[in-house]
C-alpha cells in the first residue's frame, strides 16, 4: 500500500534550507510515498508562540493539524521542532476532549469562528524519521539501497523537540535514541556516538545569546569529531542552521577550526538510493560537503 | 538476578574511573537499596547522598543510566525494562557507545555517574553549593514588606493556592539543573530549579513583588537564558515541569513590554508579527527585524553581514517568499486569540488547573514602571495587534501613530537618514565583495 502525507514543509525548508525540501521531495518520490503538500499550513512558532500563549499555540496548530485531518492523513514533517510543537498541540488536544472539554471547545469555536476546519484528534503527527523508520520500515528500505555508504562515519544531532517535547516518542527513549543511528546501519554507514546528540544546538539563542548558542554547538561538532565522526547528521533544519550556517562563527568562538559537514537526515538516505548530490542540494551548505562525497566517491570532476 | 553496577568514582583529587560492582538483586530493589548494599557488603568508601527513601528529601539525585533521577524513586525492574526496550530497538548498538546498557555476558549493566553541572566532590557526591546560590539569587521567599499591611494573616483561596501546587511540589533535587544544556555554557543563568521557585513566587498572590521579581528575571541570566532543550522537563521526578514555568515568567514578561525592550522580546513579538504577515516565517526580514532591529541596531545589523553574505556565496538566502495561502485565515485566528486574551485571563490548560493567577488584590507596591498589579493579558494592544489590522475578520485594534515627517533636526529625520546611509553602507560591502574591488578602484580613482 502506498504510504500517503499531509506534507507541513515548515519555514526554513521554504528559506534557508531549500536543500531540505528538495530531498524530501527526491526522498519520498524515490521511496514511492505520496506528499500532498498542506499549502494553507502556517509557522508552528518553534515554541515560541507558547511563550507567548497556550492558546496562541494551541490554536494556530490545532488549525494546521485540522488541515491534515480533512484530508484524512497523518501530517508529516521534516523538522524536529515542528514535530515537537505540533505533536504535543495534538496530544494535549486529544487529552483535553475527555478531560478539559470547555478547553477543546474554546479551541474549536476560535476555529469555526474564523472559518477554519475543526480539530477533531484524528490523525497523528509523524517524522520523517518515524515514517521511514516504523511506516516504510528500515528492511524495505535496506531494499532500496543501491548505494552503500559503507565507511562513512556518521554522528546523530536529533534535536530537543523530536525527543522530549511529547510524553510518549513511538520508538525511541528520549534520553537513549536509537532511531537515526539505525537509520545509518540501515544505508550501510557507521554511526558514532557521542554525548552531544540529544542536545540542544543552541538555535533558539543565537539571536540575542550568541556566543552561548555558539558554545553549544562547538561543544556538539568537537565531540562529534572527536568521536571520528566524517558528518553530523540531523533531522532538524533548525539544528542545521546552527551547526551548519553559522559554523563559520561558531569555529571564532570555540577558536579551531571545525569544517565538518551537517547533512540533513533525506539527504543521507537519498545519497543510498542512488540520487545525486546536486539533487539534493549537497552544493548549497555553508560547509562543503565535499569530504562526504569524496568519500563515497561520489564527487565527479569539475568540468 | 545479578546486575553489574558501573559507577563512576572520582575524587577532587583524581580522574575518574569506571568500577564494576556485581550485585544479586531484585527487580522490586529501589537503585538505592542496591548502592547502599554495595557500600555496606563490598565497599565502604562508596559515596553517595541519601536519606528519606521516599522521594520526599530530594539527597539522592544522580546519573542512572544516561539521565538525572532519584536513586530511590527508580527501580531495578523499570531500568531492566527501560534498558531492554532501547537494546531490542537497537540491536547493533553496543558497538563505540559509552555506557553499553549490556553487557557481552548478557548481564545487565546499569550505568550509575555523578549529576551534570557541578563539581564533584567524591564518587556520587556533587558540590551543590551553585546550584543553592543560584536558588538564593531569584530570592526564592514571599515578600516580607507585605507583612507591614494592617491584617494579621495572608489568607488564601483554595483557587489561589491551587495555582502553587505544581512548582510546590519541587523538592531541589537537582536532576533538572544537573542536566541543563544552558548551564553548561552561561555560567550566569541561574537555572530551571531556581526559575520554577522564581514563578511561585510571582505567582503567589501574596507576594507583592511582582514588578521588581519580572524586571529581575527578564534578562539571560533570567528567563531569557532558557534554550528550551526540555530536559528538565523530562527528568523532573515531581513534574513540575520548570521549563513551563519559565514559559509563565516569559508570558508575563512579553505582556508587559514592547519590542523594543530586548532583542529576546522582539524575537517572539516579530514571530506572531510575521505569521500574520506571511504565514510562514520570511527569513529575509527575520534577521532584520530581530538583530538589526528594522535598522534602528547598527551593530547588530552589521553582526549579521558576514552571515547574509555566506548565505548569498551559497545560495541559501531566500530570493522570494511565497506567503502561505492560509494567510488571511491564520491572522484573522491570532487576532480572535489575541483579543480573546486582551479580555479575559489566559485560558485554562487541559489537565491540571492552570498555573496562571488572576490579578492580585494584594499589591500595594507602585513604584515600579512596570505594573505590578499583573494581569495576564496584555494591558495594552500588543505590537503585533497592529501591523495587520486590514484583515476582514480582524478583531478591534488601535492604529498606531507613526511619527510625522518635519523639516530640520528632528528624531524623525535622524531615523530616516540614519536607515539610508545604513542601505548605502551595506550596498558598498556588496559591491566590494562582489567586483572584488575596493570602492575607489571601481570608481577608477586609483
Amino acid at each position: 500500500m502506498t504510504l500517503k502525507y499531509a506534507y507541513f514543509p515548515g519555514c526554513v525548508a521554504q528559506g534557508a534550507c531549500r536543500e531540505l525540501y528538495q530531498s524530501t521531495a527526491a526522498l519520498t518520490q524515490a521511496l514511492g510515498i505520496e506528499l500532498v503538500e498542506l499549502k494553507k499550513a502556517s509557522c508552528c512558532g518553534s515554541g515560541t508562540f507558547k511563550e507567548d500563549s497556550q492558546l496562541l499555540e494551541d490554536a494556530v496548530n490545532a488549525r494546521n493539524i485540522a488541515l491534515a485531518e480533512s484530508l484524512q492523513l497523518p501530517l508529516l514533517t521534516h523538522c524536529s521542532t515542528c514535530q515537537g510543537v505540533i505533536g504535543r498541540v495534538n496530544d494535549r488536544l486529544k487529552q483535553a476532549e475527555t478531560q478539559n472539554p470547555a478547553y477543546f471547545n474554546q479551541v474549536n469555536g476560535l476555529l469555526k469562528q474564523e472559518g477554519c476546519s475543526p480539530y477533531r484528534g484524528t490523525t497523528e503527527v509523524r517524522h520523517l524519521l518515524w515514517a521511514l523508520v516504523g511506516d516504510f520500515g528500515l528492511e524495505a528500505l535496506a531494499e532500496r539501497v543501491t548505494q552503500r555508504l559503507s565507511g562513512l562515519k556518521c554522528a546523530a544531532f536529533y534535536g530537543c523537540y523530536l525527543l522530549r517535547a511529547q510524553d510518549h516518542l513511538p520508538y525511541d527513549d528520549p534520553h537513549d535514541p536509537q532511531s537515526m543511528e539505525n537509520v545509518f546501519r540501515t544505508v550501510g554507514a557507521t554511526p558514532v556516538y557521542y554525548r552531544g546528540r540529544t542536545q540542544c544546538c543552541g538555535w533558539p539563542l543565537a539571536s540575542y545569546a550568541t556566543e552561548q548558542s555558539f558554545q553549544m554547538a562547538g561543544g556538539h561538532i568537537q565531540e562529534a569529531i572527536a568521536a571520528g565522526a566524517d558528518c553530523i547528521v540531523t533531522p532538524c533544519p533548525l539544528c542545521h542552521l546552527n551547526l551548519d550556517s553559522r559554523q563559520p562563527e561558531v569555529e571564532a568562538v570555540v577558536g579551531r577550526s571545525l569544517k565538518l559537514p551537517i547533512l540533513h537526515l533525506p539527504q543521507l538516505v537519498a545519497l543510498a538510493l542512488g540520487i545525486s548530490p546536486q539533487q539534493l542540494g549537497l552544493d548549497r551548505h555553508v560547509v562543503s560537503t565535499q569530504p562526504v562525497l569524496r568519500k563515497l566517491g561520489l564527487l565527479t570532476p569539475s568540468p | 538476578m545479578l546486575v553489574h553496577f558501573n559507577i563512576l568514582r572520582q575524587t577532587t583529587e583524581t580522574a575518574p574511573h569506571s568500577h564494576t560492582f556485581p550485585l544479586e538483586v531484585e527487580p522490586s530493589s529501589t537503585i538505592l537499596d542496591c548502592l547502599n548494599r554495595i557500600k555496606w557488603e563490598q565497599d565502604g568508601t562508596l559515596a553517595f547522598r541519601k536519606n528519606c527513601r521516599n522521594t520526599i528529601c530530594g539527597s539522592c539525585s544522580m546519573r542512572i543510566n544516561g539521565r538525572s533521577a532519584l536513586a530511590c524513586k527508580e527501580n531495578v525492574g523499570q531500568e531492566l525494562a527501560r534498558l531492554q526496550s532501547i537494546q531490542a530497538f537497537a540491536p547493533e548498538s553496543s558497538e563505540s557507545r559509552p555506557g553499553t546498557q549490556t553487557a557481552e555476558t548478557d548481564i545487565p549493566t546499569f550505568t550509575i555517574a555523578p549529576m551534570g553541572n557541578m563539581p564533584v566532590i567524591k564518587d556520587l557526591v556533587v558540590d551543590m553549593q551553585p546550584f543553592w546560590d543560584n536558588l538564593d539569587a531569584v530570592d526564592p521567599y514571599v515578600s516580607t514588606e507585605a507583612r507591614q499591611v494592617p491584617e494579621r494573616e495572608f489568607l488564601q483561596t483554595p483557587e489561589e493556592r491551587d495555582r502553587l501546587n505544581q512548582t510546590g511540589n519541587c523538592i531541589l533535587c537537582g536532576a533538572c539543573y544537573s542536566e541543563c544544556n544552558a548551564r553548561e555554557t552561561n555560567p550566569e543563568f541561574v537555572g530551571p530549579h531556581a526559575l520554577a521557585k522564581a514563578w511561585r513566587m510571582v505567582a503567589d498572590s501574596r507576594d507583592d513583588r511582582t514588578a521588581e521579581r519580572l524586571s529581575q528575571y527578564n534578562d539571560t541570566s533570567g528567563a531569557w537564558g532558557c534554550t528550551r532543550c526540555y530536559y528538565c522537563n523530562s527528568v523532573c521526578p515531581m513534574e513540575v515541569a520548570p521549563m513551563d514555568q519559565i514559559g509563565h515568567i516569559k508570558q508575563a514578561i512579553l505582556a508587559t513590554h514592547d519590542d523594543q525592550a530586548s532583542r529576546a522580546i522582539r524575537h517572539r513579538k516579530v514571530m506572531v508579527d510575521m505569521v500574520k504577515t506571511g504565514g510562514w516565517i520570511d527569513e529575509r526580514q527575520f534577521g532584520f527585524k530581530v538583530v538589526g532591529n528594522s535598522l534602528r541596531d547598527i551593530r547588530g545589523l552589521a553582526s549579521l553581514v558576514p552571515l547574509g553574505l555566506r548565505m548569498l556565496a551559497r545560495g541559501k538566502l531566500p530570493m522570494t517568499f511565497e506567503p502561505s495561502e492560509g494567510t488571511r485565515e491564520v491572522r484573522s485566528l491570532i487576532h480572535a486569540v489575541q483579543a480573546l486574551e486582551s479580555k479575559s485571563p489566559a485560558s485554562p490548560p487541559p489537565g491540571p488547573p492552570s498555573e496562571k493567577p488572576t490579578q492580585s488584590d494584594s499589591s500595594t507596591s507602585a513604584e515600579s514602571s512596570t505594573p505590578s498589579n499583573l494581569s495576564w493579558a496584555p494591558a495594552m494592544p500588543s505590537e503585533d495587534s497592529v501591523s495587520s489590522s486590514s484583515s476582514p475578520s480582524a478583531a478591534p485594534v488601535t492604529t498606531q501613530v507613526e511619527p510625522s515627517p518635519a523639516f530640520g533636526w528632528t528624531a524623525y529625520a535622524e531615523q530616516i537618514n540614519g536607515r539610508f546611509a545604513m542601505i548605502g553602507f551595506v550596498s558598498l560591502l556588496l559591491l566590494e565583495l562582489f567586483t572584488r574591488q575596493d570602492f575607489f578602484t571601481w570608481l577608477g580613482w586609483r
